[in-house]
């Protein structure tokens, strides 16, 4: 006979252990959680209900977590993934003492606190994107950000509670938006490249900048120029240049062709050949 | 009032019964098992009067007393009624008639079911507990092990029994197993099996091998009987050695998957033994580390009481001449007197003869008889056998 049924025998307690219950998640933080709890492993502090509905928050048993993952158990295998203060969880009692408390991985339904309704909406990707039920799926997280995936076009994306989101489109354009700054660095931790959206500037850190395209445009005010024009004017004035000496004007001594400068007209022409201009 | 050198009382709701005690019978029983001491109170209904002011009600208070004067011993309960029922009337139609009350102490009907939490050694928190049932004292050693517990909509008795009781350790306790009891003087007890054993006797009884002799110091005589008792057996589970404190099933499979389990995996198992042989019981146990002081003790005090209905492999019956004195979870110093060949009197026998504990006790009002008597289920928690078996030769032989 085990002991479980040496115990129930006379038991005054009505109550079938194990008890299944709903708790309100009071508390996720559990490295000062007191035993039998042990500190620091995924437990959250639960009001269960209705056992437990006057009893204060702070004074509540700390329940642990049902299964490490789905992955298995093992330490280096797994997540720590424990539901947020404020939330719903189905927690099991095994014990008439509730020294063995353990929350579930999954929450209860309750109609008013099904996320789509509300969460749904949000997930636009800055226009990019429309939701149709019952399309994305996504997890709402608890502030504010959505990891989202729609299962029936392909879109998906992380919509960043900041507005910030990358976004992968049903026919694999991505689109990504950031706030401030968006920084690339290389493995070693050194920035490469920096888009900076407040000082509207891009500084590119680098021993060589290579731009192999056949349109470079430079927006100047407001106009998009071209490389070319300005120059080939610094060029062109450099070469016509009369210097002015002591004994008058200098003409063009020589031919312009023969000046060194005049080696610089076949980079100049080398832009013009493969720079459009638009002016 | 007192009645042939017995003092009697009932009071209901305040109002002492002014009937003649032979008008009336009653018993105030205790166990070491229940936090109420129970009894049981009959008396004739004769103008129907009673019932009329609605004395059949449920919860209805009642007192009973019952003592002996001349000893300044005297027992004193509150009671409430759990149940009425009347008797057949003695004139058809009308109300009269006898009334039967099963009654518990007062605490029974002043419970609550609250929700509440405590961080608190166990004796401070039965001493808060047990603060709105009335009881006249309570006696409560210091318990190791300071610990959170919840009362999750619970009353008084099932906090206490269920939650706080098998979590009872204290430096003394000798690893026996807790007992909270109410005695039948209003009183709340909160004892380790060691520790009751560790009393003097609060009374001595004298078994005499004949009823009818002339019976040596008390002159009173006794029932006794030595059958398996109805109390206790039925929760005395036959796979427990007391002695030995383990089981006799062990379930050395689950063991053995416990220990492989983790073998297998690499981590830290926490393969709890409920007895000392390493006998784990619950698999939930495996999955929460052990290392807070507080919580061995309380485990350590779960695998005792495990043997709470264990610790008292043999016990008697005896029925005598009121003892007020005799209350669960005292000693009663047994003497068996047997026949000397050598003599021609009486000496003590070796196995009867020797301390028990009062598992259960009722004292009892006879109206018919004039007096109260004490039955008291006592028992111990080793059986004794002479160590030659010489009797045993004998009753073989013969």
């Amino acid at each position: 006979m085990s002991a479980e049924k040496l115990h129930k025998k006379d038991r005054k307690i009505g109550l079938e252990f194990p008890l299944m219950r709903m708790a309100l998640v009071v508390s996720d933080d559990d490295s000062s959680a007191p035993a039998p709890a042990v500190a620091s492993h995924g437990n959250v502090q639960v009001q269960i209900l209705p056992e437990l509905a006057d009893v204060e928050e702070s004074k509540c048993p700390w329940a642990m977590p049902w299964s490490a993952s789905k992955s298995g158990t093992k330490q280096d295998v797994g997540e720590h993934n424990p539901p947020e203060k404020g939330s719903l969880v189905w927690v099991r009692v095994e014990d008439v003492y509730f020294r063995e408390v353990y929350y579930l991985d999954a929450a209860p339904f309750a109609t008013d606190f099904y996320p789509y309704k509300n969460m749904a909406p949000k997930i636009t990707v800055d226009g990019s994107y429309s939701p149709t039920y019952p399309q994305p799926r996504f997890k709402a997280l608890p502030d504010g950000s959505v990891v989202f995936w729609d299962t029936k076009n392909g879109d998906m994306g992380i919509q960043h509670k900041t507005g910030a989101y990358v976004y992968v489109d049903k026919t694999g354009q991505a689109t990504v938006q950031f706030l401030k700054k968006l920084t690339m660095k290389d493995k070693d931790g050194n920035t490469q490249l920096v888009f900076d959206s407040t000082g509207k500037k891009v500084t590119i850190i680098a021993d060589e900048i290579d731009l192999e395209a056949t349109t470079v445009k430079i927006k100047d005010g407001g106009d998009n120029v071209s490389l070319f024009t300005p120059l080939s004017k610094i060029l062109n004035k450099l070469l016509t240049h009369i210097h002015v000496a002591p004994t008058g004007p200098t003409q063009p001594a020589v031919d312009s062709s023969m000046s060194p400068l005049s080696s610089l007209q076949g980079d100049v022409n080398k832009i013009k050949s493969t720079v459009a201009t638009s002016d | 009032m007192t009645y042939n050198d017995f003092e009697v009382g009932v009071v209901l709701n305040g109002a002492a019964f002014d009937g003649p005690p032979g008008g009336f019978q009653f018993s105030m029983v205790d166990s070491i098992h229940e936090l109420f001491p129970r009894g049981t109170l009959t008396f004739l209904d004769a103008s129907g009067y009673f019932k009329e002011g609605g004395i059949i009600v449920d919860g209805f208070p009642l007192s009973l007393t019952l003592g002996i004067p001349s000893k300044s011993a005297q027992l004193t309960c509150d009671y409430v009624s759990r149940k009425a029922t009347s008797g057949e009337a003695m004139t058809p139609g009308s109300t009269t008639g006898p009334v039967v009350f099963e009654l518990q102490h007062k605490g029974a009907a002043a419970q609550s079911a609250l929700q509440k939490a405590y961080q608190a050694t166990i004796d401070v928190i039965v001493k808060d507990v047990i603060e709105p049932l009335g009881f006249s004292g309570i006696d409560v050693v210091a318990l190791k092990g300071s610990g959170s517990w919840w009362r999750y909509g619970l009353t008084e008795e099932e906090f206490l029994i269920d939650v706080l009781r098998p979590n009872m350790w204290s430096a003394d306790c000798e690893d026996t197993p807790f007992y909270v009891f109410g005695d039948s003087a209003g009183k709340l007890h909160v004892r380790s099996f060691a520790d009751m054993f560790k009393q003097s006797p609060a009374a001595k009884i004298v078994l005499m091998p004949n009823p009818q002799s002339n019976v040596e110091g008390s002159g009173i005589t006794y029932a006794f009987d030595a059958q398996p008792f109805a109390e206790g057996l039925d929760t005395l589970y036959p796979s427990i050695r007391p002695d030995e404190r383990s089981y006799a099933e062990a379930d050395l499979s689950f063991t053995k998957l416990i220990d492989s389990t983790f073998k297998h995996v690499g981590g830290k198992g926490n393969a709890v033994p409920v007895v000392a042989k390493g006998t784990p019981t619950s698999m939930a146990y495996l999955r929460r580390a052990r290392n807070d002081d507080a919580e061995k003790i309380f485990l350590k005090a779960r695998t005792n009481d495990i043997f709470r209905y264990g610790m008292l492999p043999e016990r008697i019956l005896v029925t005598g001449l009121f003892q007020p004195t005799a209350l669960a979870g005292t000693i009663v110093e047994v003497d068996q007197r047997i026949p000397d060949t050598e003599s021609g009197s009486y000496k003590s026998g070796q196995h009867f003869t020797g301390n028990w504990l009062a598992e259960r006790v009722s004292h009892t009002w006879l109206p018919s008889k004039k007096y109260a008597v004490t039955q008291m289920l006592l028992g111990r928690k080793l059986v004794q056998y002479p160590s030659n078996l010489l009797l045993a030769d004998m009753a073989v032989k013969s």
